[in-house]
């Protein structure tokens, strides 16, 4: 019989700025996580990042691809201690012009890296595709999402984590 | 993006009906070179479907790297399909069409000799399935960071079977000379409208 899903687990909507939101003691009951993050930053010079169980070391990979409007660039990272999601993104002020997408395929498995697709677009600047990795076996309990740069994340960002079914 | 409609609807509690709902799973037990869905029995209830899917390459027999993954609706094998992908390998983006081919091409997900833990995910999402009017569309997005025995990407492709006859199945092919390692997992889902 079919399995109704994607079940809302989460639902963070900032009531002051903030650096970062963080899903915590997130159950082992589901295949993948879907977060979608729609905000506005504080200012220029930002870059969003992710990292996974509180996991600070050199354990994150990364591809990607950008288009600017310009231009379409690809670049990739190795061993760092977080997971770029968006690039230097601004938006104009008090607009929530930042949105991503991000697919935690296999979220619960001990016998895999951690793999995240994310897709993410900004009015002001651009829209990327970025495959990650989390070089890790561990079950994923916890994300958190931040700026890497120093900004922070405006008043009524909100952050929805789903939960989709094994 | 991939949004599955309806998604703040979804009752998630067993029993209800929900918007997006799981139909079925496949979890690799040993390798396997094509993983096929019927889906002839889910348009009266959902408009669209998505498959997710993690999973990891067989390198050929041969050591060449030429598996890529192959989508096919209904076994037809003629040459009724056309996309395009747009790649990022982390230097360069590249773009590529083909048409009147015999399948669609998703640029292929890790390989690695021998079978590792490092997988490569798969979202793809096929568009009023059901549909006796409309040629059947798709899109998805891959990638694989630094995994395996083989190069680094994420992807973007659209697709097209020209056909407006029910979509009773999908399959996905590992290519040429590969298979899927056992462990992949591919799972469907249905989308009510």
């Amino acid at each position: 019989m079919p399995t109704p899903t994607y079940t809302p687990l989460a639902t963070v909507t900032l009531g002051s700025a903030a650096s970062s939101v963080t899903f915590s003691s997130i159950p082992a009951t589901y295949r993948d996580l879907v977060l979608i993050c729609n905000w506005q930053n504080s200012g220029s010079g930002s870059a969003s990042r992710l990292q996974i169980n509180g996991n600070t070391g050199a354990n994150y990979f990364g591809v990607w691809m950008t288009g600017n409007g310009t231009s379409a660039i690809s670049g990739s990272e190795t061993s760092q201690t977080s997971a770029r999601i968006a690039g230097a993104a601004v938006g104009p002020a008090n607009t929530y012009s930042n949105i991503a997408i991000l697919q935690f395929i296999d979220y619960s498995a001990t016998d895999k890296h951690k793999t995240v697709l994310s897709r993410y677009g900004s009015t002001a600047t651009e829209t990327q595709a970025t495959a990650s990795r989390y070089a890790s076996t561990s079950a994923i309990t916890s994300i958190r999402f931040f700026d890497i740069l120093g900004q922070t994340f405006q008043t009524g960002s909100t952050f929805n984590l789903y939960g989709i079914a094994s | 993006m991939l949004i599955p409609f309806g998604i703040l609807s979804a009752a998630g509690a067993a029993g209800v009906a929900g918007t997006y709902e799981l139909i079925s799973t496949t979890i690799l037990g040993s390798t396997t070179s094509t993983v096929s869905f019927t889906t002839s029995s889910l348009g009266t209830d959902y408009k669209h479907i998505q498959i997710r899917a993690v999973l990891q390459q067989q390198i050929d027999f041969g050591g060449t790297y030429g598996g890529n993954i192959q989508l096919r609706m209904n076994g037809d094998t003629g040459n009724n399909y056309a996309f395009h992908y747009l790649r990022g390998d982390g230097s360069n983006v590249a773009s590529a069409a083909e048409s009147s081919v015999g399948r669609i091409l998703i640029n292929r997900l890790p390989y690695a000799n021998p079978r590792n833990d490092k997988y490569g995910s798969l979202v793809v999402d096929v568009l009023d399935f059901a549909s006796t009017t409309k040629n059947k569309t798709i899109r998805s997005l891959s990638g694989v960071p630094f995994a395996g025995d083989d190069a680094s990407w994420v992807t973007l492709t659209s697709g097209l079977w020209n056909s407006t006859a029910l979509m009773t199945s999908i399959s996905l092919t590992a290519g040429a000379y590969s298979g899927f390692y056992a462990g992949s997992r591919f799972s469907l889902y249905g989308i009510r409208g």
